[in-house]
């Protein structure tokens, strides 16, 4: 990974005592981790789950979870990048289940799943790039927040997905069209 | 030169530098002489320099925190009924109590393993750089914690590891009164600061492996 993990300034002593803390049931310390990563992690999902109400029950469940992981957490890197690396494959994990399910309703390629989202009232005349992001099928939606907003390389995002490299790249390429031609529209 | 313009996906992975050698060198060509084409490879590579410019964090709404906190509340209940109900059982085994009697004394007084630190803790950690003093807070309440939970779920050590575990938190308990005193004297020396935050390390790191190798009674 290469760009954007560390949340926090980094004093790993300090935050292994707090991680102890909040291991050994201390709800403060946990508070604490949750205050200096919440941001981060609602951002990922904000993207990656399209809606704020989604992005709401997704942070919920990936600080759920690193509450309920958080004595695995040995140090080797900075509790901030072990935070998003959980929100990252929570979240993936999340997007390939609804995935599964959408599939028979909406289909991937088809490019009236993007206009459909965009002619809600609040995009219509004019759509700002995170709205157009939201508005992306999920698969090339992923791809395209992993790689060119949060600075994941493909081999990384393909080991992540369970996806070809070369469809990862295909992913990221068709986003950007869908993309521009939100922008332009 | 290529005839036909290239679409915006081409353009996307020409820019990325993604194209083979032959392909890339007909849009080079093509790029050279086609405005629109670089208007298009220009909107594009605009596109990646505004997602990568997008501001990584957004504010949650605050009722998150409170939801999870009611989650985690309700899955540790359970565990601390677990916990009591493990050194109930474990004081029901005579032998192994009286074995968890010494190693909760050995855990828990502050007297003897932990004189260092938890004697004398005030003044010392008033003797340490402002900002050292609170991450020693930490590891100094990491400690207790740890020999908390010990003692809590009643972990039965045989006497010989009880000597063992004894002997070698002695050992660290000196080195980390040892580094304090230096560092108390000396605030602005980090190797001292290092060597006393390793010493706390390895002193957690042997409460954590007792607590998570010997099985509870």
């Amino acid at each position: 990974m290469t760009a954007r993990l560390e949340l926090v300034p980094e004093d790993r002593s300090a935050e292994m005592a707090l991680a102890r803390r909040a291991v050994a049931g201390d709800e403060a310390a946990f508070e604490t981790i949750y205050r200096a990563n919440a941001g981060r992690v609602f951002g990922l999902c904000l993207r990656m789950g399209g809606s704020r109400e989604r992005a709401t029950e997704l942070t919920q469940d990936v600080f759920v979870h690193v509450w309920q992981r958080l004595a695995s957490w040995r140090g080797d890197s900075a509790l901030s990048s072990w935070i998003y690396r959980v929100a990252v494959n929570l979240v993936l994990s999340n997007v390939r289940g609804e995935q599964r399910r959408l599939t028979h309703e909406m289909p991937e390629d088809d490019p009236k799943y993007l206009q459909a989202e965009s002619r809600n009232p609040t995009t219509e005349h004019r759509l700002d790039l995170e709205q157009a992001i939201a508005g992306l099928p999920r698969g090339a939606r992923t791809v395209f927040v992993l790689h060119d907003v949060e600075g994941y390389q493909h081999a990384e995002i393909a080991t992540m997905t369970g996806t070809a490299e070369g469809t990862c790249r295909a992913q990221l390429h068709r986003a950007r069209r869908l993309l521009m031609e939100a922008l332009n529209r | 030169m290529m005839h036909d313009h290239p679409d915006i996906e081409t353009l996307s992975a020409y820019g990325d530098g993604e194209l083979p050698a032959l392909a890339r060198t007909r849009v080079d060509a093509h790029v050279a002489q086609c405005t629109s084409c670089r208007g298009a490879l220009a909107q594009v590579r605009a596109l990646v320099a505004s997602a990568a410019a997008l501001p990584p964090d957004a504010e949650p709404p605050e009722a998150a925190w409170q939801e999870i906190r009611a989650r985690i509340r309700r899955e540790a209940g359970p565990r601390r009924v677990r916990r009591a109900r493990r050194a109930w059982i474990g004081v029901g085994a005579l032998a192994a109590a009286a074995v968890v009697l010494v190693a909760g004394n050995l855990l828990s007084r502050p007297g003897r393993s932990d004189k260092h630190f938890a004697g004398g803790t005030s003044a010392a950690v008033a003797a340490l750089p402002a900002g050292l003093a609170s991450v020693d807070r930490n590891y100094v309440a990491s400690i207790a914690e740890l020999r908390g939970t010990l003692e809590q779920q009643g972990r039965s050590l045989s006497p010989h590891t009880v000597r063992v575990l004894e002997h070698s938190l002695a050992l660290i308990d000196t080195a980390i009164a040892e580094a304090r005193a230096a560092l108390a004297a000396d605030p602005a020396n980090a190797a001292l600061a290092g060597i006393l935050s390793a010493q706390y390390e390895h002193k957690l790191g042997l409460l954590q492996r007792v607590t998570k190798l010997v099985p509870a009674t």
